[in-house]
């Protein structure tokens, strides 16, 4: 019998307001502060990615299934809802490990790759490393958690919110702890 | 090295709708620089004969220590046979942008756009049904000329229909081009539209094309247009890898 191979996918979601980090342009909070310019198309969805964690886990992997299914109809959910979990998913960072089975591991790719938006508000998923062991998968998700929550405690430092920022020093050590912990 | 070389921006400048669309310009360059592409071109599009004394509107962005090269391109949508387009290099109005592309409406002129047109590439208008099929003795004759034909992802992401039509022809361009000169690009008009080149890539194993092609087109052949076909700016373009090995690694 042979063994049943998996493949964790790390994710990122990138919501209208997340901010990237390049400083010569304009990030989403500065632009929320000149009224005269509407936020539309990528919209003022109302939440800050800063400071409302505003999906669980449970929607997000309903996300998934939902477009899997309308991309791949039953036949894919049914291929793929067997292995399919989320290992997890930081809602600080939007960083997130979804197991699915080698063989469907680009179906749920390209599924994820056409979410645009989840629980209403516009967002996209972009992959950032495909593993075989959940071992480098979660060194590769600790590293950029890292780098995500040190880039986002800068951008808090410099909004001097500094509630925030504690939150987020904090938020690092958890998330190693976090990551580290997950079950294989 | 990553290519996204159709970024739509529209032509007028100095209204509310032009400040508007710069910032939308800003978010998905930001986005783009984020996501890990390196070159992106912008492209106006022009229906019809080009007038006289056109102007390239393209505005490039001042991105102060960003590792990202900015294009000009130059879209025409063609429909009349009898009309000369005067796409040559002759001409100073088509040059004055980086890339030159046509997009053809009907057979004919998919035809001429295939056998004579100076062009860098050949866009159709993938989302819908293709009025006409594709033939591999034209579409030949383009590859020989090294000329390149667009698949624009971002309709796909938004609708439904779209995505079905945009499969169906997207495995009939591979099929008679056999993979060779095909370059995936975007057309977001919004930010929300885009996608992470190895996402886009991905897509294409999914859709059971041969995968290495696309990983080509999004990377290597452009730099090859870029390094021999154009002019003083592409000459500086220096060699760079194709990360295509390390892409099969991902996704395998």
């Amino acid at each position: 019998m042979v063994r049943f191979k998996n493949r964790y996918i790390v994710f990122d979601i990138i919501y209208a307001d997340t901010p990237l980090g390049l400083s010569s342009l304009p990030s989403a909070h500065a632009l929320r502060n000149q009224p005269d310019i509407a936020l539309e198309p990528f919209g003022d969805t109302g939440r800050h990615n800063l400071r409302t964690p505003a999906l669980s886990q449970k929607d997000l992997i309903f996300a998934i299934k939902d477009s899997i299914a309308e991309n791949f109809g039953d036949y894919g959910v049914g291929m793929t809802q067997r292995a399919l979990t989320l290992k997890y998913f930081s809602p600080h960072t939007n960083v997130g490990i979804l197991r699915v089975s080698r063989e469907e591991a680009n179906m749920v790719w390209g599924a994820m790759t056409f979410i645009r938006q989840i629980k209403g508000n516009p967002c996209l998923i972009k992959v950032i490393h495909v593993t075989g062991t959940i071992k480098m998968c979660q060194l590769k998700t600790i590293a950029y958690d890292r780098d995500r929550i040190l880039y986002l405690r800068r951008q808090a430092q410099l909004m001097q919110d500094d509630e925030v920022a504690s939150r987020l020093t904090q938020a690092i050590h958890e998330s190693k702890s976090e990551i580290d912990a997950m079950e294989i | 090295m990553f290519y996204d070389l159709n970024i739509p921006v529209s032509a007028t400048t100095g209204s509310a709708a032009a400040a508007q669309e710069q910032l939308e310009t800003k978010k998905r360059v930001e986005l783009l620089v984020h996501l890990g592409y390196h070159v992106v071109a912008y492209n106006h599009e022009v229906v019809g004969k080009l007038p006289p004394h056109h102007v390239n509107p393209i505005q490039k962005l001042d991105l102060p220590g960003v590792n990202l090269k900015q294009l000009s391109r130059l879209t025409l949508v063609v429909d009349d046979m009898s009309q000369n387009y005067g796409l040559n290099t002759s001409n100073h109005v088509v040059s004055s942008y980086d890339l030159v592309a046509v997009q053809p409406t009907n057979e004919k002129l998919f035809q001429a756009a295939c056998s004579t047109f100076e062009v860098d590439i050949i866009s159709l208008d993938m989302s819908a049904r293709l009025p006409f099929y594709l033939k591999h003795s034209t579409v030949g004759m383009a590859i020989e000329r090294g000329i390149y034909f667009e698949l624009g992802y971002s309709a796909a992401i938004r609708d439904a229909s779209a995505r079905r039509n945009l499969i169906s022809n997207a495995q009939s361009l591979i099929r008679v081009t056999r993979g060779k000169n095909i370059i995936l690009t975007s057309q977001a008009m919004r930010a929300i539209e885009l996608r992470g080149p190895y996402d886009i890539i991905n897509l294409n194993t999914v859709r059971a094309v041969a995968s290495t092609e696309p990983i080509a087109s999004l990377a290597e052949n452009e730099q090859w247009k870029l390094g021999t076909k154009r002019k003083k700016e592409s000459q500086q373009t220096e060699a760079t890898s194709l990360p295509s090995k390390k892409a099969k690694e991902t996704k395998s």
